[in-house]
């Protein structure tokens, strides 16, 4: 409960950094959509991936 | 049904077509009208200009019809045709999503900030298709900066399905889309950053092909996300999507995402069905899935195996990661196109603000893993596809939701719709959207094709060879 509030508290942070101000309704979807994406990124974060450079698409596996 | 259309070359005719038929000609048989002398481009122009008049109203398909342009082009193309020197696309009716550039004409990417926004240039594919003297209707409908999947947009209004106007075309190139299954045009251009194209195409029973990544120059194009971000085609059939590619594709050197392709890429190959190794994916793409798509789609792959394709079912466990690398990549490359927007916040339609907000405080180290992660990914991918030509899978894994209930981003529908089409964004594999069936109701189900990547013209003669021996493409919607 507490970890929630003060993830709302740095979002509405976020949001006034922006400048940006919304209805009730929408700020409630919009940190809805945040929290998605936090959980998203906690995730990511957790995987070994460290062989790997960015956005790399080809591959020469002939070898393998 | 006769009907008679004056032509501004100074003589009335009457031409004996059926007037849904010329609407939903291929662009072969366009082609075939007008070196035989049955029909010139002014006159069908004609034609498509009423159809659109009589039909746009319904469906919001298009936000902008160039009336004098259009008429321009038809008798540019006609002279051409008479001298002899047109191509395949000569004459044919296009529409481009509102996100691609035409010189002195409003991108407004279906948004109230940009509605004042004139291009100064015209974008490749603009250009691709002024050179080969196609015929530009207009701009179509589309999601707010093209962020999402169903087709809602509030600012334009929302465009709707023709199969049942009650329901969402799917996103983001929806107008695009519908304007295709409604035969308001025979080429539509849409970009596909998450399924984009495809979605649309799947819920509209039309054709959407995303092209492997770098193969169709994306300048003069507005971004979401460059990692991702694809250009396509939508047509009725993949051998107009093979006719549009031949020429738009290629490289650019004014696109640092263009890839160098070899002048033989779209040459013919035969398809020797029984080398063509096809694979569905029995985990993640059949998970959670509506019971109508996966009947359909499984009956389509016993099909492929009536017809001699090898066909084999198989796991690809890393697979289930691809929808979180996909947002974890797209979130904050689109909220960093769209840092001078957002001073406007106000002016955003709620389903887009509302979902682009959810991506403020991405650190550079999770945008970073994200990107090592995709590339991790892509790895993996390549060692499925080194022993597979084919990944057969349902496009989309819902049905084509209500309009009235579509308007929360955070529905499941929003949420799911592009759980698979995402996957081949981040590989950058070719990937095509064929119809497969119509469900109970109705609605057209998708069936997702996706090759190795670069071997797009694989994927659509594999397509091409389907819908030769099916007619799910032939269907159409009554308007």
């Amino acid at each position: 409960m507490r970890k929630d509030i003060t993830s709302k508290e740095y979002f509405l942070k976020l949001l006034n950094e922006k400048n940006i101000t919304l209805s009730k309704e929408d700020l409630e979807q919009s940190y809805l959509s945040y929290r998605n994406f936090r959980r998203n990124y906690s995730e990511i974060m957790n995987d070994d991936y460290s062989k790997f450079e960015p956005r790399q698409r080809m591959f020469d596996i002939s070898d393998e | 049904m006769m009907i008679t259309v004056n032509s501004n070359q100074g003589k009335g005719c009457l031409i004996s077509v059926m007037s849904n038929e010329i609407f939903y000609k291929s662009i072969n048989e366009l082609n075939k009208l007008y070196i035989n002398k049955e029909l010139s481009v002014i006159e069908a122009r004609d034609l498509f200009l009423n159809h659109i008049k009589k039909n746009n109203k319904k469906i919001n398909a298009y936000l902008d019809v160039y009336d004098k342009d259009s008429k321009l082009d038809a008798r540019k193309a006609d002279e051409i045709i008479k001298n002899e020197s047109s191509n395949k696309l000569t004459g044919v009716f296009v529409g481009l999503k509102d996100l691609v550039d035409i010189k002195d004409r409003i991108t407004s990417a279906g948004s109230k900030i940009l509605d004042n926004n004139y291009a100064k240039k015209n974008s490749k594919i603009t250009d691709d298709f002024k050179n080969s003297n196609s015929v530009i209707l207009g701009k179509t409908n589309l999601v707010e900066f093209a962020f999402g999947t169903l087709g809602i947009n509030s600012s334009t209004p929302t465009c709707r399905n023709p199969w049942d106007k009650d329901r969402v075309p799917g996103g983001s190139s929806s107008g695009s889309a519908a304007a295709v299954s409604a035969g308001l045009c025979t080429i539509a251009i849409g970009t596909d950053t998450g399924g984009s194209v495809r979605m649309p195409a799947s819920l509209c029973g039309i054709t959407g092909f995303k092209p492997s990544y770098g193969v169709v120059s994306r300048r003069g194009v507005l971004d979401l996300s460059w990692s991702m971000d694809h250009v396509g085609p939508m047509t009725r059939s993949a051998e107009d999507c093979l006719e549009v590619m031949k020429i738009i594709s290629g490289f650019d050197v004014n696109d640092k995402y263009s890839f160098n392709t070899k002048s033989n890429f779209f040459e013919k190959k035969k398809v020797v069905r029984e080398n063509i190794k096809i694979a569905i994916p029995r985990n993640y793409f059949f998970d959670d899935i509506d019971n109508e798509i996966k009947e359909s789609i499984l009956d389509a792959a016993i099909k492929f195996d009536e017809l001699g394709y090898q066909v084999e079912e198989i796991e690809i466990p890393f697979v289930e990661e691809g929808r979180k690398i996909n947002v974890g990549v797209l979130l904050p490359e689109a909220l960093s196109i769209h840092e001078n927007y957002l001073k406007q916040s106000n002016k955003y339609t709620k389903t887009v603000i509302n979902r682009l907000l959810g991506g403020l405080g991405v650190s550079s180290e999770e945008y970073l893993a994200a990107s090592r992660k995709m590339s991790k990914f892509n790895y993996e991918m390549t060692k499925v596809m080194n022993n597979y030509d084919i990944l057969l899978t349902p496009t989309v894994p819902v049905k084509t939701p209500l309009i009235k209930d579509s308007e929360s981003p955070n529905t499941i529908e929003a949420n799911s719709m592009g759980k698979f089409t995402g996957v081949f964004n981040l590989t950058g594999q070719p990937s095509i959207s064929v119809p497969a069936g119509l469900t109970k109701d109705k609605m057209p189900i998708g069936l997702m094709l996706s090759g190795k990547l670069m071997d797009d013209r694989k994927v659509l003669d594999i397509a091409i060879d389907w819908q030769n021996e099916t007619d799910f493409h032939l269907e159409k919607p009554s308007l």
